[in-house]
């Protein structure tokens, strides 16, 4: 998207268009499931297709709205995520699927080591050795002191068991 | 009343146990800490713990996250009055005068009147909530699937008026809340819903993933590149002692923050916020000097920070007398109890007394322990403000991962928690308030099933919502409270003000 497009196809408009679009998913798998016998015993599609259609035509107002009148929200596509806030999604998506197979330890070392450096600035002089003190420190106190199982990973798995 | 007074002694044994009074002492100081912290308030903090809370029994839950709800309150308080900063939403009104006496080297009495302010409209809230609710649960008892879903619609309604913003987005955001809510079996027929085939959403999407994603990841991704250049400075022991004037000055205010406080708790979506605006505006108009509001008038900071507390036990008789959250935090502490097999309502008192009255001398005793851990530990709370942001979010993050795998030990839950941390992030960007989103989520289900229960009752007849006591209530409250908001509106617009609602 370019600069210039940025405020008329402002993040009001995609954000409602994007509701009007799950809005008019809802209704059509709403109208797919059972609607009940008759009209004084509704059905489970009843309430989520009314919702749907509801989520459709106030998405569609709302995106419609701010196309037609170029109505900046003083939030373009391209200023929606800064660099940091890409950063955390993107650490905190390798945290989640590296979990199990890495297990605790491992992953929330990367995660934090990555954090520190990335989210934080630090050398990684600085961000390495905090971020074992941190994992080492989160680990037992949720394993040890409050219950928590926190997996260990399928390396050690294979290896232990 | 001597009755309520008998109950309360029970509530204290409980309250007074060891371990209830270790997992008090755990929110309270956790919610100190993210209500001190810019950007993290109650919910995100509470959203944060709720999890590991699976893992005690029910008492020891609710009586934990009670304790962050007003800790928070409490810790909200020290970055507005010494940074500028609201440490959570409901401390805006705070930074006005609580500044200006830190900038007069008031900081420590403004604190303290700020602390003490809180303790007597936190006790007095209570009382209350302990004289109000079971006369109210009794009443509760008697009604059906029809007047409930008026009951909860009103609520809904009531919230959506109340809510920050435009009107037709906040009810996008309550039919998005209400949706997701369809997620899973359907309770009455058992039909799957939108389930995708995924056996991990049978039982519908995890509220803990859900809240945790939506306030606690959202608030994290939002507060980058907010980060607060100032360095506070912790004022002294000795400076923490009001002079005669300060204390004199701040005993009415501090009584009538209680009375405003209360009043807006138990109005469902309207809370924190506007008490605390009220009480100004109230403190304003009644002062013979209202010339040194905005200048660290001490009516100011004792009225607002009174009225912020009051509003805390108020807001959970709705909660715990008709299983309603009037607020988005009051729905955690429903998810936490309905998790343990705890349905609040008007049952609860006579069902579950130890929780219902442990909860009472509970927040009774966290108060004390507030005022005690607020005023010595400033200097810790100030440190803590000078970790960087850059620092802190990365441990943020990890322990909603944490929190978040712990109820299920289910990478797919964390998937749910990153995919509504990034929605609720485009969504407030954008605009959206979506506190309504997580009430309807919680109110959801209940209110499909007694909608559709109570149709087939009645054969098809909608009157059937109208008829009773209880139903006839709610719709005159919904009218006199979307009356009264709209005016409120309309005259502040016409005023060239504002509107704080």
């Amino acid at each position: 998207m370019s600069e210039k497009s940025a405020p008329a196809h402002g993040l009001n408009a995609v954000v409602g268009l994007l509701i009007a679009l799950t809005g008019a998913a809802l209704a059509y798998m709403s109208f797919k499931l059972p609607q009940g016998p008759d009209p004084s015993a509704p059905g489970p599609g009843i309430v989520p297709g009314a919702l749907g259609i509801f989520l459709l035509v106030a998405g569609l107002a709302t995106g419609g709205k701010s196309l037609i009148t170029s109505r900046s929200d003083g939030i373009g596509i391209h200023g929606l995520f800064g660099r940091k806030p890409l950063i955390a999604m993107g650490l905190l998506a390798a945290a989640a699927f590296l979990l199990e197979p890495f297990g605790f330890m491992l992953s929330t070392f990367a995660f934090l080591t990555a954090g520190f450096r990335w989210l934080g600035d630090a050398p990684f002089a600085k961000a390495v050795p905090a971020a074992a003190v941190c994992a080492v420190a989160m680990w037992l106190f949720f394993t040890k002191l409050l219950g928590v199982g926190l997996p260990y990973g399928r390396l050690v798995e294979i290896l232990f068991t | 009343m001597f009755e309520a007074f008998s109950h309360l002694a029970t509530g204290l044994s409980v309250a007074m146990q060891p371990k209830y009074l270790l997992f008090c002492l755990i929110g309270c100081f956790w919610g100190s800490i993210v209500g001190v912290l810019p950007g993290l308030g109650p919910l995100a903090g509470m959203a944060l713990l709720l999890p590991l809370t699976f893992t005690l029994d029910p008492t020891g839950a609710i009586i934990m996250l009670s304790g962050i709800f007003y800790g928070a309150m409490y810790g909200g308080s020290t970055t507005s009055i010494l940074m500028r900063i609201p440490g959570e939403a409901a401390s805006v009104v705070t930074c006005i005068d609580g500044y200006e006496m830190a900038r007069k080297g008031r900081a420590g009495a403004a604190l303290t009147i700020a602390a003490m302010g809180s303790f007597v409209g936190g006790v007095l809230s209570v009382f209350g909530l302990m004289l109000l609710a079971p006369t109210l649960s009794r009443a509760m008892l008697a009604i059906g699937p029809a007047a409930e879903f008026t009951i909860l619609l009103a609520a809904l309604l009531i919230s959506i008026f109340a809510a920050s913003g435009s009107a037709l987005k906040t009810l996008m955001m309550v039919a998005m809340g209400m949706a997701l809510a369809m997620i899973g079996l359907d309770p009455l027929t058992a039909t799957p819903r939108f389930t995708f085939g995924r056996i991990e959403l049978s039982d519908g999407l995890n509220f803990a993933a859900m809240a945790i994603g939506l306030f606690g990841i959202s608030e994290i991704l939002m507060s980058f590149g907010q980060n607060a250049d100032e360095r506070p400075k912790a004022p002294k022991l000795r400076e923490m002692i009001p002079t005669r004037k300060e204390a004199r000055d701040s005993i009415m205010p501090t009584l009538r923050g209680s009375g405003i406080g209360f009043f807006f708790g138990i109005v469902p979506g309207v809370g924190h916020i506007v008490s605390t605006f009220a009480s100004y505006a109230v403190e304003k108009s009644l002062s013979k000097n209202p010339e040194e509001f905005g200048k660290g008038a001490v009516a100011g900071v004792a009225g607002p920070e009174t009225a912020n507390n009051a509003t805390t036990g108020a807001a959970m008789i709705p909660l715990l007398v008709l299983g309603i959250p009037a607020i988005p935090v009051t729905a955690v502490l429903l998810s936490a109890l309905t998790v343990h097999g705890v349905q609040p309502g008007p049952s609860l008192i006579t069902d579950h007394p130890g929780i219902f009255w442990g909860l009472i001398a509970s927040m009774l005793v966290g108060n004390l322990m507030l005022v005690i851990l607020n005023l010595p530990l400033v200097s810790l709370f100030v440190s803590m403000l000078r970790i960087p942001y850059g620092y802190l979010a990365p441990l943020v993050l990890l322990i909603s991962i944490i929190g978040v795998y712990s109820v299920k030990a289910s990478a797919f839950d964390l998937g749910v928690m990153l995919s509504f941390g990034v929605i609720g992030y485009v969504l407030r960007r954008a605009g959206y308030d979506i506190a309504p989103l997580l009430l309807a989520f919680v109110l959801g289900d209940r209110i499909e099933v007694n909608f559709r229960r109570a149709l087939t009752i009645s054969d098809g007849d909608y009157s059937i919502f109208l008829k009773g006591p209880a139903a006839q209530i709610s719709v005159s409250t919904v009218v006199t409270v979307i009356t009264s908001i709209l005016l409120y509106r309309w005259w502040k617009r016409r005023k060239g003000q504002q509107p704080v609602l």
